[in-house]
């Protein structure tokens, strides 16, 4: 059975949708990142869509890259969560005000 | 991970929905994302495609598999990126290990006896003009003993400044005046 490359880019605009509203109107920090994560995987999905689509392996190569570099991306971040709520015990991005300290 | 870093933090302190510092931000988001996706369904919906030349750097079509030809593209045409991935993977590592690392008790010569008890505190100190002279004997990485879990034992034994910057270091009350 094939589906049409038409479903799949329209699957990643919802998901990549999704992630914008979430990285907008969401405080907390860490579904923010998982925001960002549904809006990296939205646009491994169309990359992979036309790769297909087209006949040329360099969009999943592509993805591939963008998925290390999301792992990458991911681990520091949260790191950097893990420090600052170890310092003011808080995980939301309004609270975050001050560049001192 | 992720699973993991929230149930860390903790997911049971419920998150406040109706404060709203920004005015009317949630409904510009919610405007700007629908206008911008409509904008991208209708762009795809009633204009043909013009996708370039097919095939330029690896056909799928040439009877090896998906696999093969992943792996030969990764390794020859895009061979420098994925080493500059895997140093990149490395550098991500390291930086979240030190970023995660508790900090240590190498500041215990440091910290407590040798400033005055303003010169740790952070934003309850007193002026910046007095604190200005000490922050050249500070180590740039002093961690200021914010850490109540880790370093009560030595905190408790200084000087009473000191003290009240371990009491300080979950409630920060000078937070707003500070700011």
């Amino acid at each position: 059975v094939s589906i049409a490359p038409a479903w799949y880019l329209g699957l990643a605009a919802v998901l990549f949708s999704t992630g914008a509203i979430g990285v907008l109107i969401r405080r907390n920090v860490l579904v923010m990142f998982m925001c960002i994560e549904l809006m990296l995987n939205a646009a491994n999905l169309t990359l992979v869509t036309f790769s297909r689509v087209l006949g040329d392996i360099g969009g999943q190569s592509l993805v591939f890259f963008v998925l290390v570099v999301a792992a990458a991306e991911v681990v520091v971040g949260l790191g950097i969560v893990v420090a600052i709520f170890r310092r003011r015990s808080t995980t939301t991005a309004d609270d975050l005000h001050g560049m001192k300290g | 991970l992720f699973l993991f870093v929230i149930m860390f933090l903790g997911v049971d302190r419920r998150e406040d929905i109706e404060r709203e510092p920004l005015k009317g931000q949630r409904p510009l988001a919610l405007v700007f994302v629908a206008v911008s996706l409509g904008g991208v369904l209708a762009l795809a919906a009633a204009s043909n495609w013009v996708t370039g030349a097919h095939k330029v750097t690896g056909s799928t079509s040439g009877g090896h598999t998906d696999t093969y030809l992943l792996g030969r593209s990764i390794f020859t045409t895009y061979l420098w990126a994925f080493e500059i991935t895997a140093a990149l993977l490395v550098i991500a590592v390291v930086g979240a290990v030190v970023l995660a690392r508790r900090p240590s008790r190498v500041h215990d010569t440091g910290e407590a006896p040798g400033g005055s008890p303003g010169a740790t505190v952070l934003e309850p100190g007193p002026a910046p003009a007095a604190n200005e002279p000490r922050e050249d004997d500070m180590p740039p990485d002093q961690p200021d003993g914010t850490d109540p879990t880790v370093q009560p034992a030595h905190v408790g034994t200084a000087a009473a400044g000191v003290g009240a910057v371990g009491a300080a270091g979950q409630t920060r009350p000078g937070e707003e005046r500070a700011t």
